[in-house]
């Protein structure tokens, strides 16, 4: 309900931000921004009610002519910063529901990927927990990077350029990490699933992930789908050509290159279509 | 100094005032403001005003249809916030009547 909440005010927002005049539409983009980027740990749906109560005062004022730098004042952040301080901090549980949904995205990519290669599935729990307070570190930095840049003033980070580096370096950073954690982190608890056990296991997480997205209308992660299941579709496929030692032959060599092709296909047409219907909108 | 220091403490009392009269949205109250002569007063002050005697119960503000088409917050005043304005009334009166008796006295001083 909540969550239904935080994305129809979200959608009502901008539509409205579509009727701003340039000047004004950029003082709340940055209001906007900074407002979102620094509420984390808040209750989405009162911090986007608050947002689009702002956004519709504006054009309220802006269809008498006034400028958003009048009607707000000068000081955009302290009244974001004043703001947020006396919204409601999320519950416990939707904190929770959060770093579940985070650690399942990041172990669900991991778990798939390494479906997607030959070999026979091994988890190595420690690397797995490792993940995922790299993640952790990493989903911070960002936030506090594109919250700290909002309203920077003429430092550094206000700098298109600089922005570029840090997130970068972020991302070398968790990459990197990750990279090397899986090397260095001691395999002392590895749990192998074995054929046909792992494609039982991915055809439950494909069937699963699917419908809860699907079901839940969570549009912001259906590209993730055609992640999930081309990633799927390359590891059943590797699967049976190995059970019936078919590997290398052309076509099951071919057949994963053609699946991914094939998805980046359908994925540039879904993507254009969502365009299309947006700017139809 | 700055009228708007001066402000600080009887904003939430000329806020209170004007949403006891009416059902009122941001926008409005704002303009309310400035044309009872608080030109300096601005949405980035009273917005987190209003969020601020929301929160302590003292308005209550829902969302509706506005005449104009969208939905709107609009703020009306609760019963705790009718006991605060009244409160809020007698010691503005009281401090109004001192401050203008100090100031007299000295006024009176410096044309001696």
């Amino acid at each position: 309900m909540k969550e239904n909440r935080a994305k129809y005010y979200r959608e009502k927002m901008n539509r409205l931000e579509e009727q701003l005049l340039s000047e004004n539409r950029q003082y709340f983009d940055e209001l906007r921004s900074y407002m979102l980027f620094s509420s984390l740990l808040y209750d989405e749906g009162d911090i986007n009610e608050q947002i689009y109560v702002l956004a519709n005062d504006l054009l309220a004022a802006q269809a008498d002519g006034i400028t958003a730098v009048e009607f707000f004042g000068n000081e955009p952040k302290q009244m974001a910063d004043e703001l947020i301080s006396n919204m409601p901090k999320s519950t416990w549980k939707e904190r929770g529901q959060l770093v579940l949904l985070v650690f399942g995205i990041l172990w669900g990519i991991k778990l798939i990927s390494n479906f997607g290669r030959t070999g026979t599935v091994m988890i190595n729990p420690l690397s797995y927990l490792f993940d995922v307070v790299l993640a952790g570190v990493a989903v911070t930095m960002v936030f506090l990077i594109a919250q700290k840049s909002v309203y920077a003033g003429n430092t550094w980070i206000s700098k298109n350029s600089s922005q570029i580096i840090l997130m970068i370096t972020v991302f070398v950073i968790f990459i990197t990490g990750s990279v090397s954690g899986s090397f260095l982190i001691p395999d002392l608890w590895r749990i192998v699933i074995p054929y046909p056990f792992d494609l039982a296991a991915i055809l439950l997480l494909c069937i699963f992930t699917g419908a809860w997205i699907l079901f839940r209308k969570m549009t912001e992660f259906y590209p993730l789908l055609f992640v999930l299941f081309t990633y799927a579709l390359i590891g059943g496929i590797q699967r049976y050509a190995v059970a019936h030692q078919q590997e290398s032959t052309p076509l099951f060599v071919a057949l994963p290159i053609v699946v991914v092709l094939a998805a980046f296909v359908l994925y540039l047409i879904w993507n254009r279509r969502i365009i299309k219907n947006k700017s139809n909108f | 100094m700055k009228e708007t220091q001066l402000l600080k403490g009887v904003l939430d009392g000329c806020v209170l005032a004007i949403i006891s009269e009416q059902e009122i949205y941001g926008y409005e109250l704002v303009q309310r403001l400035k044309d009872a002569g608080f030109t300096t007063i601005v949405g980035g002050t009273v917005y987190p005003l209003l969020q601020k005697l929301e929160k302590q119960k003292l308005i209550k503000g829902t969302m509706k249809k506005s005449a104009e088409g969208p939905d709107r917050k609009y703020f009306t005043i609760t019963a705790d916030g009718k006991g605060y304005l009244d409160s809020f009334q007698s010691q503005w009166q009281n401090l109004v009547t001192k401050v203008s008796i100090l100031m007299e006295g000295i006024g009176e001083n410096e044309r001696e």
